[in-house]
């Protein structure tokens, strides 16, 4: 049987007075690969903030290997890549090479600097999302594909067991997003990697993953996206966004 | 016949350079991460409240630059709380700080009812009239701030490029960002001394800057900017004493230099590191992209 790696029970979370997530439970199983998909405030990245340990639910919990996740411990079981992570400083001085290295500074722990050993990852890893050649890049100097795995990269490092990633084919060109999803297919290959993805782009993502969880608030649906009939779910899930629409068409 | 170096025979001149020296080794190991934090205001900040203090130890007879230090420490721990608890911007919170400094630093003055030789010493900086007592605290204070910045070098560099990263990754961001300011307020305390609290912040940002027009990593930006610093002090200092100018001011004039021809050389070569960088990206897509199984770097 499969491991459950992710299992948020009733998460309940404000911002200020409104409601953004309504007592949302999910599991997630070791390997999968889930799409989170809902319109804009529907609390996608809210919900990823969540589990990474960024944000605290008013109510609810989040357990990862069956241990409830508290925020102030450190958790290198997951990787997550944020929203619009190539919209940092594009003058700053790091390569990639560094920036990947970074991602190890949690696991090695404070006063202990990288050796011998945390190079040898940093290598590995980039040699595993095709960025090797392009180690003493600068950053600010890669295209906007190359620096989405560059960040990927720094959280494979880690060695995660799940990989939360937030819109991560915005600001990204057709040709890099197709390979964006054949290095996703690869890394859940070689290395067993679950993932959680959060997009708006329901038929991408459909397209892409195994198990779809439509969410506007409340989760709406969850499941395989043969079974995820866009329609229903969307009048449901979308019901404010699909009304303002028929309102510009007036 | 009077030689070039006949400076080093006088002790205060070692003194200077000493304490110089170290000076220039502090400020950029602080002021990368400021710059590149794009916080270097807070060295104006430190800077403003440091002359409050000062004008405190004048006024009470205490050592004023153990006043300046206890203000900015404290001035730390106040920016901190403006931040976390009251949720204020920290440009704002900066600003608010500064006003607090400067006007404590006014009306303090004013009751000494002297704008006297000793506070002018601290406001621009008197490297040639350093104490053996002040040499020992730039050195203490110099060893405390390198070896913080050595130890969590790889926590100062995960934040300041992406501080949320750091974060969720699990890296003690608030407790490290603690260490980080106090570090700051110590190094611009024992700074001032040198250059002068109206110059103190230009040592922390300037070679930083000048060494970001050509760093090829973050590695190479920090050894550069602890070289232009050091050039910076060591050169400013001879010509002042040459020319019979002001250290602190020839000091800043030099970094300032050192910028401009920096942002210069690449006006001059418009990025010839990276025109190199990207022709070898393409020859690579051109030759070997396609042997490489995973995805590769050939989408540039």
């Amino acid at each position: 049987m499969r491991l459950p790696v992710l299992d948020l029970d009733k998460i309940t979370f404000y911002y200020g007075d409104r409601m953004v997530l309504d007592r949302v439970s999910l599991t997630v199983f070791s390997g999968d690969f889930l799409g989170i998909v809902g319109p804009n405030g529907s609390g996608k990245s809210t919900l990823l903030k969540i589990i990474a340990g960024l944000l605290r639910p008013a109510a609810g919990s989040v357990r990862v290997f069956g241990v409830e996740r508290e925020n102030s411990r450190r958790e290198t079981r997951i990787g997550y890549v944020a929203q619009n992570v190539t919209s940092f400083n594009q003058g700053f001085p790091a390569t990639v090479e560094e920036i990947v290295l970074a991602g190890l500074t949690a696991s090695l722990g404070l006063l202990r600097r990288p050796g011998r050993r945390e190079r040898l990852l940093v290598e590995e890893t980039l040699e595993s999302v095709g960025l090797a050649d392009l180690r003493e890049r600068l950053i600010g100097e890669l295209s906007g594909g190359q620096q989405q795995r560059t960040f990927i990269a720094r959280a494979l490092v880690a060695e995660p067991a799940l990989l939360l990633l937030d819109e991560p084919t915005v600001g990204v060109d057709a040709d890099a997003k197709d390979k964006f999803y054949e290095l996703l297919a690869t890394l859940r290959r070689e290395r067993g990697l679950t993932l959680l993805m959060v997009s708006h782009d329901v038929g991408v993502v459909a397209e892409q993953v195994q198990n779809i969880a439509c969410l506007n608030g409340k989760l709406y649906f969850h499941g395989p996206p043969a079974e995820f009939r866009a329609e229903d779910m969307l009048c449901q899930a979308y019901g404010s966004a699909v009304r303002i629409l028929h309102h510009g068409d007036h | 016949m009077t030689g070039l170096f006949d400076f080093w025979a006088y002790t205060f001149m070692q003194r200077a350079y000493l304490a110089g020296l170290v000076v220039a080794v502090l400020c950029p190991t602080i002021g990368i991460y400021l710059v590149l934090r794009r916080l270097s205001m807070i060295g104006e900040m430190f800077a403003h409240v440091s002359l409050a203090g000062v004008a405190l130890g004048i006024f009470t007879g205490v050592y004023p630059l153990a006043t300046a230090l206890g203000f900015s420490l404290g001035a730390a721990a106040v920016l901190e709380t403006l931040r976390r608890t009251y949720r204020v911007f920290t440009d704002l919170a900066i600003a608010i700080i500064i006003s607090a400094g400067l006007s404590l630093a006014v009306v303090l003055i004013g009751l000494s009812r002297a704008f006297n030789i000793d506070l002018y010493s601290y406001l621009f900086g008197s490297v040639l009239a350093i104490s053996p007592h002040d040499l020992w605290l730039v050195t203490a204070v110099g060893l405390l701030v390198v070896s913080f910045s050595w130890l969590f070098q790889k926590e100062l560099f995960f934040i300041a490029f992406d501080e949320e990263a750091a974060r969720s990754s699990g890296v003690a961001v608030d407790l490290v960002n603690l260490l980080f300011v106090a570090a700051t307020a110590l190094t611009i305390s024992v700074s001032m001394r040198v250059v002068g609290i109206l110059l103190v912040s230009s040592l922390i940002t300037v070679p930083v800057a000048a060494a970001l027009q050509l760093g090829r990593s973050f590695r190479i930006t920090a050894v550069l900017a602890y070289i232009f610093a050091g050039f910076s002090v060591m050169f400013g200092l001879f010509v002042s004493y040459h020319a019979n100018l002001a250290p602190g001011g020839s000091i800043v004039l030099t970094a300032v230099l050192i910028f401009v021809l920096a942002a210069g050389s690449r006006k001059i070569f418009p990025r010839g590191g990276r025109l190199h960088a990207k022709n070898e990206i393409l020859r690579h897509s051109e030759n070997e992209g396609l042997q490489n199984h995973t995805p590769a770097a050939e989408d540039c």
